[in-house]
């Protein structure tokens, strides 16, 4: 039985565990969005191009793969906290800088976001590196994410089931929130071929959304997330994550591309090809490398920010609702936010230029920044009103190379509005 | 199951998979749905349909004669374009029945392409080019528009209705839309791309 004392320690450490995997989404999203899936490249020798071209669109497959199953496990963990009796806090929750340690990791890591590379892929393993058997827990200076959750684990197993007060609110499957594979999370094995050799980097049997209604919903929700990242513990080669053994790992899924893209042995210029290039760590002026943003496009950065912070807040009120109003706010909410604004948002900005007082020349890539708005009552109201500067600036032709369309400007406006009152979602 | 006979069917007043059902872009969506979009989509050159007589997703989806994007088709499922607003992708349909499904969405959901339940809730983009296949469920890795189409008949001869061969067996190719519907502009034929899959 765990004291009340106790019990708020797991409660922080899972609100911990919200906030390290959400840390985690724009490290792989950056570097995904770095990518270039289906480039059109000048290279002369076909079976060179198409290892590239094949490469290209596996990595950034693989990348979402995990990126999604990492929003995952940002649920299952405030699944659990809800369950206790507590409510994840997610907007604002964002590292506030990169390069950032993970929170409660132990010092001297170090990880920030960047196009593809091949230090970046090893960082990533670095991330999902498996826990050896013998390691023990670890709440605090905690070395890999296996550590940390078997700390979390343990205080599970003294609680008792009336400690697990609220089933509501969390979100469950069978409602059309969470499904491990889309377009963005499968690839080709053969680019020449495309469609008819499809992979699907996720598998069905790997794991979705819980309802945590007991201890037993908890143990199991933790091992998924564990399993998910660095393979079943008891496996040296750490290479699945489910019974079938379809799904890889994100640590195996990351090896395997590190490995791939040492063999490729890529030029600068076959690089430059598939991979867009972004700045490191943009937006954070502690950066001693810092590449100064050209004012004309801080407005479209300042949305991207916005509308991803939105997209967190939204997460965080979908916690709080029930049923339809729930529905409403994820299901559609997210849905729309990730795949049809923020998605086309960077699409669009990755392909705009500048350069640098040095002549460099540069992609305009996203911050993922926390933005700050003045109050759940007007988020959105400001949200709609910087797609209008940005929609502005374009009209006064201010020389961008990115614009905004009003598509654009009214899937935000239709997004469900943060500020509910009662369970009842308003898009207005 | 194809009912090969092209004898038109005009009794608009069986329920069926929506004969009759007269709706336009922007009517209060079916199905007690509380969301309602705010604007439409509005196809251009010969896609423009002021008054669709039935909303549905693709070609060969039409549950009447004269009920596809033309108003020109003879029977039941032989329609050649969708009637729903053209949009381009997961949770960006208007109403009920409008979403094409593929690529985004749940099991569940991509088996149930042009059969969604309200607005908002259609799992891909309309119309369903014939190179789109399910990335979920049961049909994964297999042919969006055949799987809509099968849902089609099945809802058909539940309600005893005839219908007739599709326009083009397998859906509309993406180059077809593209030369006859302006305007359209959802994933490409594989769509294995990310930042901008889709519009």
């Amino acid at each position: 039985m765990l004291t009340p004392d106790k019990l708020n320690d797991l409660r922080d450490h899972l609100q911990t565990a919200v906030e390290v995997e959400l840390s985690t989404i724009p490290l792989y999203l950056y570097t995904y969005y770095s990518i270039n899936r289906t480039p059109t490249l000048t290279i002369k020798d076909e079976n060179r191009a198409n290892e590239i071209n094949t490469f290209a669109n596996k990595a950034g497959g693989i990348l979402m793969s995990v990126a999604v199953e990492e929003m995952l496990h940002l649920s299952l963990a405030s699944n659990i906290l809800k369950a206790l009796g507590g409510s994840p806090v997610i907007y604002d929750k964002s590292p506030k800088n990169y390069p950032t340690n993970l929170l409660h990791h132990k010092d001297g890591f170090s990880i920030g976001l960047t196009k593809l590379t091949q230090s970046q892929l090893q960082k990533f393993m670095d991330v999902e590196k498996p826990a050896p058997v013998e390691e023990d827990p670890q709440g605090d200076q905690w070395e890999t994410l296996g550590q940390f959750y078997e700390y979390i684990a343990n205080l599970v197993k003294q609680t008792e089931e009336w400690d697990y007060s609220n089933p509501d609110n969390q979100l469950v499957d069978g409602r059309g929130y969470y499904a491990p594979n889309n377009i963005d999370t499968v690839y080709a094995k053969d680019a020449a071929q495309s469609s008819s050799t499809v992979q699907y980097a996720n598998s069905d049997d790997s794991g979705g959304l819980k309802q945590i209604k007991n201890k037993e919903d908890a143990l199991a929700a933790i091992t998924e997330i564990s399993e998910q990242g660095e393979g079943f513990r008891t496996d040296p080669t750490h290479k699945y994550d489910d019974p079938s053994h379809e799904e890889e790992s994100h640590w195996f899924k990351y090896s395997e591309l590190n490995t791939k893209f040492f063999e490729l042995e890529l030029t600068d210029e076959e690089k430059k090809q598939f991979i867009f290039n972004f700045p490191e760590n943009p937006g954070n002026p502690e950066n001693p490398n810092n590449v100064e943003l050209p004012i004309k496009y801080q407005p479209v950065v300042d949305l991207c920010d916005a509308v991803y912070s939105y997209l967190l807040w939204m997460t965080e009120m979908s916690f709080t609702l029930k049923g339809t109003a729930q529905s409403s706010m994820f299901y559609i909410g997210m849905h729309k936010g990730m795949i049809f604004i923020l998605d086309k948002i960077i699409g669009g900005m990755r392909r705009a230029t500048y350069k640098d007082e040095k002549g460099n020349e540069w992609n305009l890539a996203p911050t993922f920044k926390n933005f700050t708005f003045s109050s759940k009552e007007t988020a959105k109201k400001e949200l709609v009103a910087l797609a209008e500067l940005v929609i502005l600036e374009n009209k006064l032709k201010l020389e961008t190379e990115y614009e905004l369309s009003e598509d654009i400007l009214q899937r935000i406006k239709d997004l469900p509005d943060v500020n509910v009152v009662g369970n009842k979602v308003s898009f207005a | 199951m194809k009912n090969n006979i092209y004898s038109p069917v005009n009794d608009e007043t069986t329920a069926g998979a929506g004969c009759g059902a007269h709706s336009s872009c922007g009517t209060k969506p079916s199905g007690g749905c509380g969301a309602k979009p705010s604007s439409c989509s509005t196809p251009s050159g010969p896609s423009v349909i002021p008054n669709p007589k039935e909303l549905h997703a693709c070609m060969g989806l039409n549950a009447c004669k004269g009920h596809d994007r033309l108003g020109t088709n003879d029977c039941a499922g032989m329609g050649e374009c969708a009637t729903a607003a053209m949009h381009s992708c997961h949770t960006l349909n208007d109403c009920r029945n409008q979403g094409g499904c593929g690529l985004y969405g749940t099991p569940e959901e991509q088996n149930n392409p042009g059969n969604n339940s309200c607005s908002w809730q259609g799992s891909c983009a309309v119309p369903i080019n014939a190179e789109r296949f399910s990335t979920e469920g049961p049909n994964r890795g297999k042919s969006v528009w055949k799987r809509a189409r099968v849902v089609f008949e099945e809802k058909m001869l539940k309600a005893n209705r005839q219908f007739g061969d599709p326009f083009m067996e397998g859906g509309p190719t993406m180059d077809y839309i593209n030369k006859n519907f302006s305007g359209y502009a959802a994933c490409g034929a594989s769509g294995l791309s990310g930042g901008g899959t889709c519009s």
